[in-house]
C-alpha cells in the first residue's frame, strides 16, 4: 500500500513537477546575445571653415533672384549637414557644399537674416556619431538686406586738396549690384570736360588735377545692375565747387601791384600773356597811371596740359589810376568863381559841381557827330553856351537849366564842326567852325570879322583866345599867328612867324601870355612886344593841355614818354608827375585835379611839390 | 501517418503494453544555411563595425513525448518538441546601439515509433524514428536606438514543413515509475519557405529576391527523463 499509495502520491506529484520543468524549459528559449564596443566619447569640437566668396560677409544685399553657394571646411570631423533658413524656406544639405536660390520677390525691402547651422562629426567614431545623432552643432547668421535698386542713391561727400589738386569724394555704395561709378567734370572755367567711369567700388574720389579756379560742376551717377542683368543708373548728383579768383589792384605813381588770393592748386599765373615766376600770389608792374581803364588779364594755367593751350582760367579786371566820378567828358571846362565843371559829351552837356563833382545838371541829345569842343560862359557867368547839332543852345547856370536852343545863322552853307566858342558879349562871340574864326553875332547871324585858319579843322589846340579876349593865336602848317581883337568889329594879325608849332595857349593868368609848343622846345611868348620870355626846361615834356584856371599851373602830357606833368612855369617846379595811358586830349586840369576823359580823376595836392 | 494509425490502433486493441510520458531536452545543431547568409547580407552601412554577434548557434531543445512500449518491443506515441535558436547583427556603444534579430522557433508535432532491446533489467535501448510536421517561426526585429528609440520594427514569418529524426535512446530505470536516459541522433528537415504572418503570399526574400528558407536540419543528442504510467 505504502507502495502503492506512495506510488499514487507519486502520481499525484509527477504531473506538477513535470508541468513546472516544463515551464521552466520553455522559457529558456534562445536569446541572442549583446556585445558593447568601447568608444571613447572624448573628442574636441573641430575648426569650422566657411570658404565662400558670396557669404564671406556679415550683410548680405539681394534685390533680385539670386543663388548662394557655400563651401565648408573642417580641419577635423567633416561636416555631414548644413541646414540653411531664410525667408521662410529652409535648405538642407548633406555636404559642405551646396547652393541655395533667394528669391526677395514677394518681400519688401529691409533686414532680414539667414540662418546656417553646420553640423559636423564628433570624431568618436560611435554609432551616433555616424548616424548624426552625436555632432558638434555651429551656426552663423548673416543679415540679408533686400534692397532694390531703384532704392539706390549716391551723394559727394567734400572736397579736399591733395597734393596740389582738386579731389572730390563721394559716399562709397557697397552693394553687390555696383557696377561703376560714372563721374563727369565740367570746368567752365578751363571750357575743360571729361568724364570717368569707376568700376572699382572702392574708388571713392577722383582728382581733377586740371582745375586752377573758378567753378567746376561735377556730376556723379551710380551704374548698377538689374536683376536681369541689364544696366541702369541712378539719379544724377551735381556738386558744384567754386574757387574765384579776384584780383585787387594798389597803384602807386610809380608801381601797380596786382594781388590775387592764394591759389592752393597747382598752377602757374601769367598777366597780360607774361608768365609770373613763383607763386606768391602777387605781381608788380610798372604804373600804368591816369586814363581810360584799362583790361588786365590774369591767366591761371593748369600744370597738367590740356587739349588746347589757351585753356586757362582768365580773369579779367578794369583799372585805372584815380577815382572814379561821374565827369566824364569830351571837352571840360572849369570855373573857378563858381567852382562848376560844365563837360561837353557828344551826347550831353552837363554841369558838376567843382568840388564834390556831384552832377548839377544835364542836358542830352542824340549824337553829335559835329561839335565836341564848345564850352562858353558868359562874361558875367549867368549864363552857359555851347553848340549842338550846329544849334546854339544856352542855359542858366545857377540853376543850371536849359534856356533856349536856335540855329546858328551863319551864313555858310553845309554842315560845320564847331571847335571853339568864347563869348564876347550880349551878341557877339568867337566861333571856330570849319577852318575859320569868325567874330560872330549870334543874335543877327552876322558875321563882324573873320580870320582863315592855319590848319585844316582848326582843332582846339591850334587856335586860343586870351582870357581878356584881345588876343587870338593860330598855330599850324608851320606859322604861328597872333590876332588882335580890334572893339570886337577887327582882328588884325599883329605877328605871324614860322616853326614847326604844335599848340598854342593863351595863361589865363597873365593873359599877353601865349604858350607855344614846338616839335623842338616850349616857350612863352609875351604878346605885347612878342618877345620870348620863357624857356621850358627840357625835362619838361609833352603835349601842353591847359593852364589850371585855379593855380595856373600847367598840364603836360607826353605820348611819348607817357608821362604827365604838372608843371609851374613861373617857379619852374615840376609839380607832379605819373604815367598815363591816354591821349592828351581827353585830359584836363583843374584846382589841382587831373581829370580824365573816362571819369576818372586823381587829386594831385597830396603829391604836389 | 500510417504508423500514426497504428499506434492508435495497438493502443486500443492491446491490453499488456506500458505507457510512458517523457520529457527530454537536448541539444541542436541547425542548418539555417539560408538565414545564415541573410543575416550576413543584412549587415548594413551605418558607419560602425556591425558584427554579426550570433549565428544560429546549436541551443537547446525540449521535447515530449506520451509512447507506449507493446509486447512485441516496439513502441509507438506521440512527440512534440521545442527548438529555438537565432541571430544577430549588433553593435552598441555608449552612444547607442543598433541590433538586428531573427529569432526562430520551431514546435514539432509527430508521431513516435521505437524498437525496444533490453540490456539489462534496468538499462533498456531504443532506436526510434520520429517524424511529423514542423510549424517554424523568424521573428525579425531590428532596432536603433540612440539617445532615444530611433525605430523597431519587426516582422513574423512562419513556415511549415515535414521533419524526420532517427535517434538512439539509452534509458536507464531507477524505480518502476522513474527512468532517466540519453539519446542521439538526428533531424532531417527540409528547406522551407517563411511567409509573412499576416500574408502568406508574401515570402522573405534576399537581395537577389531569391526566397529564403529555414533548415533546423542537424544534430540532436540530450537527455530525457521518462515517468513509467504503468500499464
Amino acid at each position: 500500500m505504502y507502495t502503492i499509495s506512495g506510488e499514487n502520491s507519486k502520481k499525484q506529484i509527477q504531473p506538477g513537477v513535470f508541468l513546472l520543468l516544463l515551464t521552466v524549459l520553455c522559457s529558456c528559449i534562445y536569446t541572442p546575445s549583446e556585445e558593447l564596443t568601447y568608444v571613447n566619447p572624448a573628442s574636441a569640437p573641430p575648426n569650422l571653415t566657411l570658404r565662400s566668396l558670396e557669404m564671406d560677409a556679415d550683410s548680405i544685399y539681394i534685390w533680385s533672384p539670386d543663388r548662394f553657394s557655400f563651401t565648408l571646411s573642417s580641419d577635423g570631423a567633416s561636416v555631414w549637414a548644413v541646414k540653411i533658413e531664410c525667408l521662410g524656406q529652409t535648405f538642407r544639405f548633406d555636404s559642405p557644399n551646396g547652393y541655395f536660390d533667394i528669391d526677395p520677390t514677394n518681400f519688401a525691402d529691409g533686414v532680414y537674416t539667414i540662418k546656417m547651422e553646420v553640423y559636423t562629426h564628433t570624431g568618436t567614431g560611435s554609432l551616433a556619431d555616424h548616424l548624426g545623432a552625436e555632432a558638434y552643432a555651429f551656426t552663423k547668421e548673416w543679415i540679408l538686406i533686400i534692397e532694390r535698386p531703384n532704392a539706390a542713391g549716391i551723394k559727394f561727400t567734400h572736397t579736399s586738396t591733395e597734393n596740389g589738386f582738386l579731389t572730390i569724394h563721394w559716399n562709397k555704395f557697397d552693394r553687390p549690384y555696383f557696377h561703376a561709378y560714372k563721374i563727369e567734370v565740367s570746368d567752365s572755367a578751363l571750357h575743360h570736360f571729361f568724364s570717368r567711369t569707376i568700376t572699382d567700388v572702392n574708388t571713392t574720389s577722383i582728382c581733377d588735377s586740371s582745375f586752377v579756379g573758378g567753378k567746376v560742376e561735377f556730376k556723379l551717377k551710380l551704374s548698377y545692375y538689374y536683376g536681369d542683368g541689364m544696366l541702369g543708373e541712378s539719379q544724377v548728383d551735381n556738386y558744384t565747387y567754386r574757387f574765384p579768383v579776384s584780383l585787387s589792384f594798389e597803384e602807386d605813381l610809380d608801381s601797380l601791384t596786382i594781388r590775387w588770393i592764394h591759389i592752393p592748386f597747382q598752377h602757374n599765373v601769367y598777366v597780360n600773356y607774361s608768365l609770373i615766376p613763383g607763386h606768391d600770389s602777387v605781381c608788380r608792374l610798372r604804373s600804368t597811371g591816369l586814363g581810360d581803364l584799362q583790361s588786365y588779364q590774369i591767366a591761371i594755367d593748369p600744370v597738367v596740359d590740356l587739349t588746347f593751350d589757351h585753356q586757362r582760367y582768365y580773369i579779367y579786371h578794369n583799372h585805372t589810376m584815380g577815382n572814379k566820378t561821374a565827369v566824364t567828358f569830351g571837352r571840360m571846362s572849369y570855373d573857378p568863381e563858381t567852382d562848376a565843371i560844365y563837360v561837353k559829351h557828344p551826347m550831353y552837356f552837363r554841369k558838376f559841381d567843382g568840388t564834390a563833382h556831384t552832377l548839377l545838371g544835364s542836358y542830352d541829345y542824340s549824337w553829335d557827330y559835329y561839335d565836341n569842343a564848345t564850352i562858353a560862359l558868359s562874361p558875367d557867368k549867368s549864363r552857359v553856351f555851347t553848340t549842338v547839332l550846329q544849334d546854339l543852345v544856352q542855359f542858366t547856370v545857377s540853376p543850371f537849366a536849359f534856356a533856349s536852343r536856335e540855329r546858328l545863322p551863319t551864313s555858310e552853307n553845309g554842315d560845320k564842326t564847331y571847335s571853339l566858342m568864347k563869348i564876347l558879349n550880349d551878341s557877339l562871340l568867337y566861333l571856330t567852325y570849319n577852318a575859320r574864326l569868325a567874330i560872330f553875332n549870334f543874335k543877327t547871324g552876322a558875321v563882324v570879322d573873320y580870320i582863315d585858319l592855319s590848319g585844316s579843322d582848326g582843332a582846339p589846340y591850334h587856335i586860343t583866345i586870351s582870357k581878356d579876349n584881345r588876343y587870338v593865336a593860330n598855330c599850324g602848317q608851320g606859322t604861328l599867328k597872333v590876332y588882335r581883337n580890334t572893339d570886337n568889329k577887327t582882328l588884325d594879325l599883329i605877328y605871324e612867324t614860322s616853326g614847326n608849332f604844335l599848340e598854342c595857349i593863351f595863361d589865363p593868368l597873365i593873359t599877353e601870355n601865349l604858350l607855344a609848343v614846338t616839335l623842338e622846345d616850349n616857350f612863352i611868348l609875351r604878346c605885347t612886344d612878342m618877345q620870348v620870355i620863357f624857356d621850358f626846361p627840357d625835362n619838361v615834356k609833352g603835349m601842353a593841355v591847359n593852364f589850371d584856371p585855379v593855380t595856373n599851373y600847367l598840364l603836360f602830357v607826353s605820348a611819348v614818354y607817357k608821362t604827365i606833368m604838372v608843371y609851374d612855369y613861373q617857379n619852374d617846379i615840376i609839380k607832379f608827375k605819373c604815367n598815363h595811358h591816354g591821349i592828351y586830349r581827353d585830359f584836363y586840369l583843374a584846382n589841382n585835379t587831373v581829370f580824365h576823359g573816362s571819369g576818372y580823376n586823381l587829386n594831385i595836392s597830396a603829391y604836389a611839390k | 501517418m500510417l504508423l500514426f494509425v497504428a499506434f492508435v490502433i495497438s493502443g486500443t486493441s492491446v491490453s499488456s503494453q506500458q505507457y510512458f510520458f517523457r520529457v527530454e531536452a537536448g541539444l541542436g545543431s541547425f542548418n539555417m544555411n539560408d538565414l545564415k547568409e541573410f543575416q550576413r547580407s543584412y549587415i548594413p552601412d551605418l558607419g560602425v563595425d556591425i558584427k554579426a554577434i550570433s549565428s544560429f548557434p546549436p541551443y537547446w531543445g525540449y521535447g515530449m513525448s506520451v509512447v507506449t512500449v507493446l509486447k512485441s518491443r516496439l513502441g509507438l506515441g506521440l512527440t512534440t518538441e521545442l527548438f529555438s535558436t537565432g541571430g544577430r547583427n549588433y553593435y552598441g556603444d555608449y552612444s547607442g546601439e543598433y541590433s538586428f534579430d531573427l529569432l526562430t522557433h520551431a514546435i514539432n508535432f509527430g508521431v513516435v515509433t521505437a524498437l525496444k532491446s533490453t540490456i539489462t533489467s534496468r538499462q533498456t535501448l531504443y532506436i526510434e524514428v520520429s517524424q511529423g510536421v514542423k510549424i517554424s517561426s523568424l521573428t525579425l526585429r531590428e532596432r536603433l536606438f540612440i539617445v532615444e528609440e530611433i525605430f523597431d520594427e519587426s516582422y513574423r514569418f512562419f513556415s511549415t514543413s515535414w521533419w524526420i529524426k532517427p535517434v538512439l535512446r539509452y534509458d536507464f530505470t531507477f524505480t518502476k515509475v522513474i527512468s532517466a536516459g540519453a539519446y542521439f541522433g538526428a533531424e532531417i528537415n527540409p528547406k522551407s519557405k517563411l511567409h509573412l504572418k499576416e500574408n502568406r503570399e508574401a515570402f522573405l526574400v534576399d537581395d537577389d529576391m531569391q526566397k529564403v528558407t529555414i533548415n533546423w536540419s542537424g544534430v540532436r543528442c540530450g537527455i530525457a527523463l521518462s515517468l513509467n504510467l504503468g500499464s
